[in-house]
Order: structure tokens, then sequence, then C-alpha cells
């Protein structure tokens, strides 16, 4: 991971994945650089923690995965938000504001 | 994104294994090292250089691969799991709707298979609660009861005197305690109103400790009940306390009145307790004391049960037993020779008698479920011949075998469950029958048997494995299709046809062997059942006799032979005098209660010693029994003390030392005892047996009036129904002394019923049982051959076309059957041939290779058959040619 990154808190990678995705399908390798590129480069999923997470994610059902063809031509596999993955990411995207929310408010009292 | 699971499973994909899993990740994590050495190598990176970054860069490689592979493992069970919950959905769906299309074929089925099942459930039952259960005793494994035998009849199971009772108290170093109990008789109570009769034993003060079971109110007998100056007291059972006592809890202290004494309630036992041998409503105290002292102290009156220390075995027991019985037959008062108290441990005790029996009845349950799963197997092969274009259509659709076979079992274990569950519903009833036939056969051991979680567990997987065995040959013959054949084909038998019809006529024969072997064993046993009716015992068994116990145990009031004499002659007188009695007489102890002991005996002008049984009895004995006198006369009134002495000899023994002249007016002398004078011979009595399967022994009667007992058995013969007699019997004894009960009064019948049960028991059950296989066997044959004719109905209307005659048709039909019921037969007959010797030990009068059942057996069944062969054979006359060949 390089230096420069912020570290990802466990658990955020997960909303961030769900996120990504719900933006359209899409492989493992364009998840991370997806991330990358919103945060201008300050967020950086380790990959190993990446794919951990996609195959959990699936197993719990959130995330269905399929063989596609990537843009340079190559098998690789896609994945999709499912039904109660979009639910889920609703569920953990509002936490996650109102957790930010509130630390703001403890770091810069108005 | 085309082959997401549901779309894997539409097209049929197969499940990934776990190398393929592994193989999918893998090359899912390469794509990603590609893409970043890709991106390293376009920042100028070199390629080696790369690649080696992109691993490094990655993280925890392996541990993400394994990772990765385990939670696809886990998403592809959990889809496994799912679809096959739909598709047992979908199966039990599509049984259900394809019984519903048939009701009469599933009703069929499901009763056959209750039964069987029921008939199980309920064996199952009765078998666990006898064999399996603990019996309800602290460490019962230690208890053994005490019995008096001989070496002649070292299984015979005699009572214990107190003489012998009392020597193993204080001699016996192998058994913590020995208690005795004994002295079973009716207790009259009078209490509000109403008097009722309880049935009491008498224990010592050592038989609650050492079964080892407390009271569950109050407390047990003990110690401080037994002795002369103890108050009277008496424990309840737990149903009687319930039932006379409305299960009040302040019966404790209460006094009742029985048998005129006023006895003090100190204790109910718990619901779950049973006495060994005997479950009696009430215990009382009984005290040894004055029995060692009385008349009757070598008497054989009472059981005993013993408790043996922590580390002595059975063998040990025996052998000290063998001792301290040498030292009690060294007294004068004991002439007892070579008897021995045998131990035998309380299970085998209470059980072993009927062991042999329930293997029979549940050998016999299971045969039946067998014929009843056979039998089943057949219908749904048939069924699964007739729906077999609409399992070549699902083939043909995409359904693969295994998934037919799968629905087909299903099915089938649907049927199970249902049939289980109607099972166990007949088993309810079933139970009670066989609990009320086995009455007086089965052991009371603790709560009765009931349908509780084991035995549901029994019928779930009784109903399991029958679901499973008659599924498994239809489904796999039944699938077994040539798809093109069965899609175009009209009614003309494709090759599988053939296979399976090949497949029903086995299934038939299989039946009728299993049948073979049911007719055989039931006619075995019901052979056994005419011979002992027919041989008896010797004696009037029905109600006109009445029969009870008198004990005269008080040596106050009776202190020597003369006294006791004149109490039983006039109790007799009295009795004769009650209306309605013919005869009146008694015996010691009699042959349905084991009669007395063999005791050695000399006659005279011959040297050597032989043995006999010796019966104390009185005038009006034989003739009360209806024994019949073979010759010379009976015992008479003026047979007395100071006459000449007399006895009276059986058949057997006049045969065995007389087989060519006339025994009368020899003499006999008993050896080793008080009664030892020379005793001419006046007459000749027929033979009188203790049980009908048992052999007439040699019996010398003496006259009670010259050998006088303590207590005797009583027969009075009345016009009627003896029943009838027990009040003015009692009144008669109560008048004479008060205090005396009168023991178990119970007419003949019921006497004779307890030892004609042993057989009665398995011999109904394998008859029913044999008739239901019957029943079944003949709706299989039937089943099998109305389809055949169904199948070949163009051929018969073809032949009839070709000038046939009807009778020609009928005996090509009846061939076809008649060779699967043979073949079934002869194959029964060498199964039955191999197991009857299983039976021997139950079989009187017959062999288990008896040649008439053997030669019955299969003319019934095969009779049957043909019965059930001639409505379908019938059916093929009447086919119209023109008909059958329109059908096309």
């Amino acid at each position: 991971m390089s230096t420069d990154s912020l570290d990802l808190i466990q658990g955020t990678v997960d909303v961030l994945i769900l996120r990504t995705l719900a933006w359209q399908p899409m492989h493992g390798y364009g998840i991370a650089l997806f991330v990358r590129d919103r945060s201008r480069g300050a967020l950086t999923i380790d990959s190993a923690a990446l794919y951990q997470a996609l195959h959990r994610l699936e197993r719990k059902k959130l995330l269905r995965s399929s063989w596609g063809v990537s843009d340079t031509n190559r098998r690789a596999k896609f994945y999709e938000l499912t039904a109660a993955g979009r639910k889920q990411l609703r569920l953990e995207s509002a936490q996650l504001r109102s957790y930010m929310t509130a630390l703001q408010l403890v770091l810069d009292p108005a | 994104m085309s082959d997401s699971p549901r779309s894997r499973r539409f097209l049929q994909l197969p499940w990934r294994s776990r190398a393929t899993i592994q193989a999918e990740v893998d090359e899912e994590l390469g794509f990603e090292l590609d893409m970043r050495a890709a991106a390293l190598v376009k920042q100028g990176i070199p390629e080696s250089e790369a690649r080696r970054r992109a691993v490094e860069e990655f993280g925890d490689l392996e541990r993400t691969r394994r990772y990765c592979a385990e939670e696809d493992a886990v998403s592809q069970a959990d889809e496994r799991r799912i679809e096959w919950r739909a598709e047992l959905r979908q199966d039990a769906l599509l049984a259900w709707r394809a019984m519903r299309r048939t009701p009469g074929f599933a009703m069929v089925v499901l009763l056959t298979l209750a039964i069987g099942i029921g008939a199980n459930t309920a064996v199952f039952s009765v078998v666990s609660r006898v064999f399996i259960d603990r019996l309800p005793y602290r460490a019962p494994d230690r208890l053994v009861m005490l019995y008096g035998a001989t070496p002649e009849y070292a299984s015979a199971r005699q009572l214990l005197s107190p003489a012998e009772i009392d020597a193993m108290q204080r001699g016996s170093r192998t058994m913590q305690g020995v208690a005795a109990f004994g002295f079973h008789g009716g207790y009259t109570y009078v209490g509000d109103g109403a008097a009722d009769m309880w049935q009491g034993t008498g224990v010592g003060g050592t038989f609650f400790k050492t079964l080892g079971v407390p009271a569950m109110l109050g407390r047990t007998i003990d110690d401080r009940d037994v002795g002369s100056d103890a108050a009277p007291v008496v424990v309840l059972s737990h149903g009687l306390w319930q039932r006379s006592f409305g299960g009040d809890s302040a019966i404790l202290g209460r006094a009742v009145r029985l048998n005129g004494i006023s006895r003090t309630v100190v204790g109910v036992m718990p619901p779950t307790f049973v006495a060994p041998a005997r479950s009696p409503e009430i215990w009382v105290p009984l005290d040894l004391t004055p029995l060692l002292r009385g008349r009757m102290a070598t008497s054989g009156i009472l059981s005993a049960v013993g408790r043996l220390t922590e580390n002595a075995s059975l063998a040990q027991v025996r052998a000290e037993l063998g001792v301290i019985q040498r030292q009690i037959a060294a007294t004068p008062v004991a002439p007892r020779d070579a008897r021995l108290v045998s131990p035998i441990p309380l299970r085998e005790a209470m059980v072993g008698q009927v062991r042999p029996i329930l293997v029979i009845v549940m050998s016999a349950a299971v045969l039946v479920l067998v014929v009843a799963c056979v039998n089943i197997a057949g219908l749904f092969l048939a069924r699964a011949t007739s729906r077999r274009r609409e399992f070549a259509v699902r083939l043909a659709l995409g359904a693969g075998r295994w998934r037919l076979v799968r629905q087909l079992l299903t099915e089938s274990l649907l049927v199970g469950l249902g049939g289980g569950v109607l099972g166990v519903a007949f088993a309810f009833w079933a139970k009670a029958v066989l609990l009320r036939l086995g009455e007086r056969v089965l052991p009371a051991m603790g709560a009765p048997p009931a349908i509780d979680g084991r035995v549901l567990m029994f019928a779930l997987v009784a109903s399991l494995v029958s679901g499973l065995a008659f599924g498994l040959v239809p489904a796999l013959f039944g699938t077994r299709t040539d798809l093109n054949g069965a899609l175009t084909e009209s009614s003309r038998g494709a090759a599988g046809g053939r296979v399976r019809a090949r497949a029903g006529r086995t299934l038939v024969a299989g039946q009728m062997a299993l049948a073979i072997v049911l007719l055989v064993a039931a006619g075995l046993l019901g052979r056994t059942l005419i011979a002992l009716e027919r041989t008896g015992v010797g004696y009037t068994t029905d109600r006109s006799v009445l029969t009870f116990r008198v004990n005269l145990s008080s040596k106050d009031r009776y202190p020597d032979d003369a006294s006791s004499a004149q109490f039983f002659q006039v109790f007799l007188e009295r009795l004769r005098r009650v209306p309605g009695v013919q005869a009146v007489g008694m015996i010691a102890v009699s042959p349905w209660n084991g009669w007395g002991y063999n005791w050695p005996i000399h006659i005279d002008g011959r040297a050597d010693t032989t043995s006999a049984l010796r019966a104390t009895v009185s005038d009006g004995y034989f003739e009360g029994l209806g024994i019949p006198i073979r010759a010379g006369r009976d015992i008479a009134t003026s047979d007395r003390v100071g006459s000449v002495p007399v006895m009276v000899i059986s058949e057997t023994l006049a045969r065995q030392y007389w087989p060519n002249s006339n025994p009368i007016g020899a003499r006999i002398r008993f050896s080793g005892g008080a009664d030892s004078a020379w005793r001419e011979i006046v007459g000749v009595v027929a033979d009188v047996r203790e049980s009908p399967s048992t052999d007439a022994q040699p019996v010398a009667y003496v006259p009670a009036s010259q050998s006088p007992d303590g207590g005797y058995e009583l027969v009075v013969r009345s016009a009627g129904d003896a029943n009838r007699l027990v009040p003015a019997a009692r009144r008669v004894l109560r008048a004479l002394d008060r205090t005396l009960p009168l023991i178990m009064p119970r007419t003949m019948d019921a006497v004779l019923g307890a030892s004609l049960a042993d057989q009665r028991l398995p011999m109904l059950f394998t008859t029913s049982f044999a008739a239901l296989a019957l029943l079944l066997a003949a709706l299989g044959v039937y089943g099998v051959m109305a389809y055949a004719v169904a199948a070949r109905e163009r051929e018969f209307g073809i032949r009839s076309a070709l000038g046939a005659s009807r009778g020609r048709v009928m005996v090509l039909v009846l061939r076809q059957g008649m060779t699967t019921a043979v073949a079934g037969v002869l194959v029964g007959l060498l199964g039955a041939w191999s197991v009857t010797g299983l039976l021997a030990g139950l079989l009187v009068g017959v062999t288990p290779h008896d040649a008439l059942t053997f030669l019955a057996a299969p003319l019934i069944l095969l009779a049957v058959s043909c019965l059930a062969c001639l409505i379908p054979a019938r059916r093929a006359t009447t086919v119209e040619p023109l008909e059958a060949l329109r059908q096309e």
C-alpha cells in the first residue's frame, strides 16, 4: 500500500465495493481503479482484502458473479449487485454518513 | 452475465468440483495480477520486475486464494441445498398429484403399509419395554430370584420353605440381603359403605431394602413392622391409592380394615414400582419367625429375592447355596434329598420365559411388513409401467434418469411416511390387543408399554426403510425406458416391458415364499394348540371347579396334626353342605402350582429305590377335579390315623413297576422323612400333568387324614359357574376361623388359561399375520395377472378370432399365474424347512418338520392363488376379438 494513501477502516471496503458496483458491473481490478480515481488517489484498496471481500459478499448473496470479457479482450470475472446488495448499500452508506457527521461534530465544533 | 446460478441450473451445467472452483479463483486473481503488471510496464518498469512487484503489492496471495475458494465452495453448497429443497418440494407435489389421481391405489397401499408398520410398532413397544428397559430397582443387575429345583427338574422354579430362606438370611456371605415374600391373596377392604377386594402380598422386613426402592409417600415396610409386637401396617400401590383414595395425600396414618384386621397405612409406592413375579395392590408385613416355629417350616410356600454383594458372582452364590442347603438337609425336619436352591438373575426370572414367544411374534410381524413392502413394490412397479409415457416425456425434455428415480423414491418415501402415521394410529389399538392377549404371559415391568419417543422413532425408521424398500425396485426398473419405443409404441410391449413383467413376477413369487413361511409357522403352532387341548392336563379345566388355598399358619390355634386335621375335616364337611356344591376335596400342593417334591420310595419286595411325587390329598379330591379312578378305590373317610396306611398311585407309576400285573395290594414306603410307614396301594388314578406340555410324572397320593399338612388347596365342583361359590366359601371359612384368609380364589379355566397362554399368544399372532400375508399374496398375484391380461388383451382377441376355445385361453392365463405361484411356494417351503427349528421349544405333539403342515400350507396358498388368477383369466376369455383389434 502506498504511503500517501489513507488506511481503510475494516468494513468500509465492503461499502466501497457495493457503491462501485451500483454504478455498473465490474471486475475486481476495475473496482480498485474506480475507487482510486474517484477518491483522487486518496483511497486504495489492498488487493488481497478486495478479493476476499468480493467472495465473501457473493457468499452472502449481496453480489452475483459471472464470467465476461474485459476491455482488453480477456476473460474476467464480473460482479454485479443483487437486490439484497442494493439494500445493504443503502443501509451501510446511511450508517457511514451518520458516523461521519458525528465525527465531524466532535472534530470541528461549530 | 449469462451464467448466473439460476441460468447455470437452467442450462443443466454440472456443479463445480473443488478443483474447478480453485481454478476459477486462480484465473480471476491471475487477471488482476496481469492487469497490475501491465500497468507497471506502462510506467516503464521491466516486464519481470513488474510481475514481481504486482505479486508483492497484492498482499497475502496464498491466503486469498484459499479464502476465496472456501467462500465459493460454501456459496455453491448453499445453492445446492436451496435447489435440493425446491426439487424435493416439486417431487412431493408430483407425488401428491399422482396419488390424488389414483385414490384407490393410494388407499390400498396406505392401509397395507399401516397394518405392517402398526403391527411392528406395537410389538416393538412391548419388546423394548420387556427386554431393554431397566428394571425399576436400584442396581437391578445385582438382584436374583431364588427358586427351589431338583436334579431331575433343574429348570423347575419351586417355592422355598421358610427354613431355607432363614438359612440363607443367616448364612449367606455372597448376598447382602435375602428377602421373603409370598402369601399372595385377596384382602377384603370395607371402607365407607362399599366393600372392595385388593390383591396383596406379604413381604419380609428386608424386601423393599433389598430391591432398593423407597416409598413415594411415607415409608416402606421394614424390620420394625415384623415381629410379634409390631403394629399391623400396610403399604399401598400407586394405582390403588389413586383409584380407591383419589390420590389423597392425607392417607398416611389412616387405618384401613383388611380381612377384619385394622392396619395403618404407612406408605404409598411410586407409580413405576412393580414387585418381581406378581405385582399386587398392597403389601403387608410377613414375619418368618412364627412360620419357622409353625407346621409349614419346611414346606415350599414362599418366594425370595436376593441382592448380590459388590463383588460376588452368580457362580459363587450358587456354590454357597449348595453348602447352606446341605446344612438344612442334615436337619431331621427336612427330608429334601438333593433339593437345590438356584439363583436366577432377576430379569431372566421375569422375562426369560416370554423371550422365545416375543421373538416369534416379532419375527412374524417383521415378515408381514416385508410381505407388505414386496406387495407394494409390485403395485408401484405396475403403476410405473403404466406411467412410462409420462417418464419418457420427461426424459425427452431433459430430466436425468436419476432425477426420475429420485422423484419416484420421494413418492414412495412419502407414501411410507403416510403409512407410518396411519400405522402409529393402528399401533395404539394393536398394542392394547397385544397386552390383553399377553396379560398372562407378559411380565409386569413398571408402567405399561407406551407409544413413546423411542417407539415413534422406531416407527419413523420402519416407515422410511419400508418406503425405500418398496420404492427402489420400481424406481430402477420403471425408469429404464427405451425413449423412442415408449413414445411411439401403442399397447404392444417393448423390451423394457418384459423386464418389468419379470421383476413383477419375481416380487409375487417372493411374497408367496414369505407367506408360506408364515403359514407353516402358524400351522405348527395351531397343531400344537390342538394337541395340547386334546392331551389336556387330566382334570377339569372349566369354570365348574373353584380352587383356593387355606393356610393354618398359627401354631397357637393349631398346635398339632390332630387339630389341623380336625379343622380341615370340618371345613370340607361344611363346604359340601353349601347349595350347588357337588364335590369338595383338597391337595397340599396342586399340580398347577408345581406339585410337591420328588421323594425316594421303596417298593415292598424290590431292592431298588426309586422316586415319585408325593401328594397329600383328601377324599373327594379326585371327584372334585374329575380325575377318573382306573382301578381299586378312591381315598375314603374311613382312611384315618390308626387305620391301615394307604395310598393311591398314578397310572404312570403303576405302569412303571407293575406293567403286567395289578398293583392293588402292593406296598410302598417313603424313605428319609417322618412318614416312612409301609402303605398299601388301594387304587390307581388317571395321570395328571403340571401343564399340557409336560410329561406325566409318577405320583403317589397319600390321604390327608393320615399325613396332615398345615395348608391345602381346595377344589370345589359346582353345577354351574363356580365363581358364584366364592362368597359362600368365604362365609364358611370365616365361621370356622375369622383370622384365616381365602387365598387366591379362581376357577380352573383361569388356572389353565395361564398355562396355555404360552402357546396361544404366538399362535394367535402368527395365524393372524399368516392370514394377512396370504391376503397380500393373493392381492399380489391378482394384480400381476390382471395387468398381464390387460397387456395381452389384443393377443387373446386374436387367439379367439383364430378359433381358440375359451378353456384354452383360460388355461393359458392360469398356467402363467400358477407357474409364478409354484416357484414362490417351492422357495418358501425350503425357507420354512430351515427356520421352523426355531419354533421347536414351543411345539408339543408335532415336529418342526410336520408333514401335514408342510403339505397343507402350499395347498392353501396355491388354492388362494388359483382363485386370484381366475378373475383375470375369465376376463381374458371375454375379450371380443373385434374390439381388441379395433383398439389399436
